[in-house]
């Protein structure tokens, strides 16, 4: 594949080059002497003034500023760029012949100050193109440091809403900050399917309505995006470092203008500002948790595949953590007989002959009976799922079939995807039903719906098992998993698909693609608030098709829905 | 199955307030004509130990009856606690729940009680490795049960012969 700065496929799926720390440091060494790019003009807050930076856990630091756009830093003079937003300067640099950078907060009025050392290589992340960064608050006023509670500050003051911003080159992101921990954006202009993406973030207010926010794109190009952000005047300036999909140096700082989208709810208790609920104590310098799901799923080949799904393989067979707020199964499809004549796709006959049997026939094949289960959200919208015997990929249909008008959608989930077998790949079927006392529904089907867009549910699986989905754009489903405080934490992403069923009656999935591989299906009911689905995985384990049912809670909904106007 | 008697030297010195009274007691009543008096006294002996058995049980338990209370446990006890509960506090005093049977043999208490639980994440689910990641592998409960427990005397005295928690 040739390189792309911006991929065409997901991220997930492009192989980014593991550049090695000689190919880094040749890279930044021209870079360095002019300092980060910039269509906008250099702030001159700085020039000709000398700045001494002092905190009491983090370093001392001294930065020398000319009047020719340069400044002297550690003995070493190096070109930097300066951006100020109301009364908060941001200036940042490379620091000649290391792969070391710096950017730093100031506040022209409180002295305060926060400094974001970056350098590339040597850990704590796993590859050398992933920026890391270390964070220390302090002041650059002379006297005794204040007290931490005084100095910028780590907050949470920022999770749940929600930002669209377009820097001054035009590219614009939409911002969800729905964790402390992490951050989920869509690149509107730079890449082109619209999705989002998941990665570790820093949230740091710096006044009442100044915050600083930074994150890294981890597991992907590792670059480093920062911004500082005016919340009154919705005013932005920041900086990129890092290297994109074809290996090139962004080393740049931007002014943006930003657009509210909202803000949904946050699940703390009423009093609590912890902020750091992830923060990993005694860690290294720039250490964090940095979720990494790649590198912990199971990744098996077609022929482990075959042989595990031979040996294990589960329906409906034992409790699921997932389902233990569910709603129990139902039998009411007992001794009822359908078919389902998908568009485009097969004929799928079905006898339910039990409350968790049923006999299928595949475009008039033979009869086979497969062990199934069915949830009925709402009367006569029913969610069954079941395996079918004897398909190369190892199909397994998750159907929803709303008998009272005649129309079915399915899931169908496979194995055997491109990229890692055991991981699910999945397609979406619309089809009808026809069966004695169904009525036709002529070319009426069930469709794709923008109304989830935007939204969030909290999902209560069993106790202690919470998370938040985020519908974030058309393709995307990002999940959110709580801290026992009621921090958002850690959050992913992978594509999703949702259609509608009945007002208030949604059909959907996500697909967690590289990272753990599970097909996730859940037909949600606005109206109970609840949900009623399957989840379809395989792994070292064998190929499960399970429950999924949890309690919601309507978070919110971020207004994002003109940014999609194709969907 | 472990045969420590009730009544050895450790559990008196526990009991002792509750057991002391009683003693007290004795020694005049076995002067006294048989006027009922001898009964009511057994009677009363046998609810405070059954009392502290009970209260000895849920001073010792921490999610393994079996385990960690065998010593109060008739050797065919039956347990059924709630999955992942790690400690039993009362809400109902088991004085003001105990039925003992005429024959003094055989006594049954069902008690309200909160159960603190802790679920462990330990599957393969995704969120359920999430939480292991975050450092959040296990979630604690508190949940208001009840409790019934029957007690049957023996050679050895009172026993825990059932466990029950719903």
């Amino acid at each position: 594949m040739a390189l792309q700065a911006y991929p065409d496929v997901p991220l997930f799926r492009y192989a980014f080059t593991n550049l090695s720390e000689p190919e880094i440091a040749s890279k930044l060494r021209d870079a360095a002497a002019s300092g980060p790019q910039s269509s906008a003009p250099r702030d001159p807050s700085v020039a000709g003034k000398s700045f001494h930076f002092s905190s009491t856990s983090g370093p001392s630091l001294q930065w020398i500023f000319g009047t020719d756009g340069t400044l002297r830093f550690e003995g070493q003079k190096t070109g930097y760029h300066a951006l100020t937003l109301d009364h908060v300067t941001l200036f940042a640099h490379l620091v000649p012949g290391t792969m070391q950078a710096y950017a730093v907060a100031w506040d022209q009025t409180s002295s305060l100050a926060t400094v974001f050392e970056l350098w590339f290589g040597g850990g704590p992340a796993p590859q050398a193109r992933e920026v890391n960064r270390a964070i220390w608050h302090g002041t650059m006023a002379s006297g005794p440091v204040p007290e931490a509670n005084a100095l910028h500050k780590p907050t949470l003051r920022l999770e749940g809403r929600a930002l669209q911003w377009t820097e001054d080159n035009g590219k614009r992101t939409i911002d969800y900050y729905l964790s402390v921990a992490y951050t989920h954006w869509v690149e509107l202009d730079r890449l082109k399917e619209g999705r989002g993406y998941s990665a570790p973030a820093d949230y740091i207010q710096l006044t009442e309505d100044i915050y600083a926010y930074t994150r890294t794109e981890a597991e992907f190009s590792g670059l480093w995006h920062m911004y500082l952000m005016d919340m009154n005047r919705l005013e932005q300036v920041g900086l990129r470092l890092g290297f994109n999909g074809a290996d090139e140096l962004e080393f740049y700082m931007f002014p943006g203008t930003g657009e509210w989208l909202g803000q949904i709810a946050r699940f703390e208790a009423f009093g609590e500002t912890g902020a750091e609920p992830l923060k990993i104590k005694d860690g290294k310098k720039g250490e964090r948790r940095v979720y990494r799901p790649l590198a912990t799923m199971d990744k098996m080949t077609p022929a482990e595949v075959n042989a595990v799904v031979a040996k294990d393989t589960h329906v409906f067979d034992k409790p699921s953590p997932m389902a233990g707020f569910g709603t129990p199964p139902t039998d009411h499809l007992t001794g009822k007989n359908f078919s389902v004549r998908y568009d485009g796709g097969p004929v799928m006959d079905y006898r339910f002959t039990s409350a968790d049997s049923l006999e299928y026939r595949k475009d008039g094949g033979s009869w086979i009976t497969a062990r199934y289960h069915a949830w009925e959200s709402v009367p006569g919208v029913f969610i069954f799922g079941h395996l079918l015997s004897g398909m190369a990929d190892h199909d397994g249909h998750i159907v929803v079939a709303d008998v009272e008008r005649g129309m079915a959608t399915a899931f169908r989930g496979y194995l055997n995807t491109p990229y890692i077998a055991n991981e699910a790949g999945a397609e979406t079927w619309f089809g009808k039903l026809v069966g004695d006392g169904i009525p036709d529904p002529g070319t009426r089907r069930h469709e794709r719906t923008k109304d989830l867009l935007g939204r969030c549910f909290t999902w209560e699986y069993s106790p202690g098992l919470t998370s938040m989905h985020l519908y974030s754009t058309p393709n995307t489903v990002s999940w959110i998993i709580f801290t026992p405080s009621g921090h958002g934490g850690t959050q992913w992403s992978g594509t999703g698909d949702f259609i509608k069923i009945r007002d208030q009656l949604y059909f959907a999935r996500w697909l967690e693609e590289a990272c753990n591989g599970t097909l996730g299906t859940i037909l949600i009911n606005m109206r109970t608030m609840h949900d009623a689905g399957i989840g379809y995985h395989c792994g070292a384990k064998g190929l499960s098709m399970s429950a999924v049912g949890a309690m919601a809670r309507h978070a919110g909904k971020i207004d994002v829905d003109r940014y999609f106007p194709e969907a | 199955m472990h045969t420590q008697s009730l009544y050895d030297r450790r559990s008196f010195l526990k009991s002792g307030a509750v057991v002391a009274a009683p003693l007290v007691i004795i020694a005049p009543a076995a002067v006294m004509a048989d006027d009922g008096s001898r009964a009511k006294l057994a009677r009363l002996e046998d609810e405070r130990a059954i009392a502290a058995l009970t209260r000895e049980f849920l001073r010792q338990f921490t999610g393994d009856a079996a385990g960690q209370c065998s010593a109060l446990l008739a050797d065919n006890c039956a347990i059924s606690l709630t999955p992942g509960v790690k400690r039993i506090s009362a809400i109902t005093a088991i004085e003001d729940a105990l039925l003992l049977d005429d024959s003094g043999t055989s006594a049954s208490a069902s008690l309200s009680c909160t159960a603190h639980e802790a679920h462990l994440f330990e599957g393969d689910t995704t969120i359920e490795r999430i939480l292991r990641w975050q450092g959040d592998g296990i979630h604690h409960t508190q949940q208001e049960r009840a409790l019934d427990l029957a007690f049957s005397k023996g050679r050895g005295g009172w026993k825990i012969v059932q466990l029950q928690m719903t």
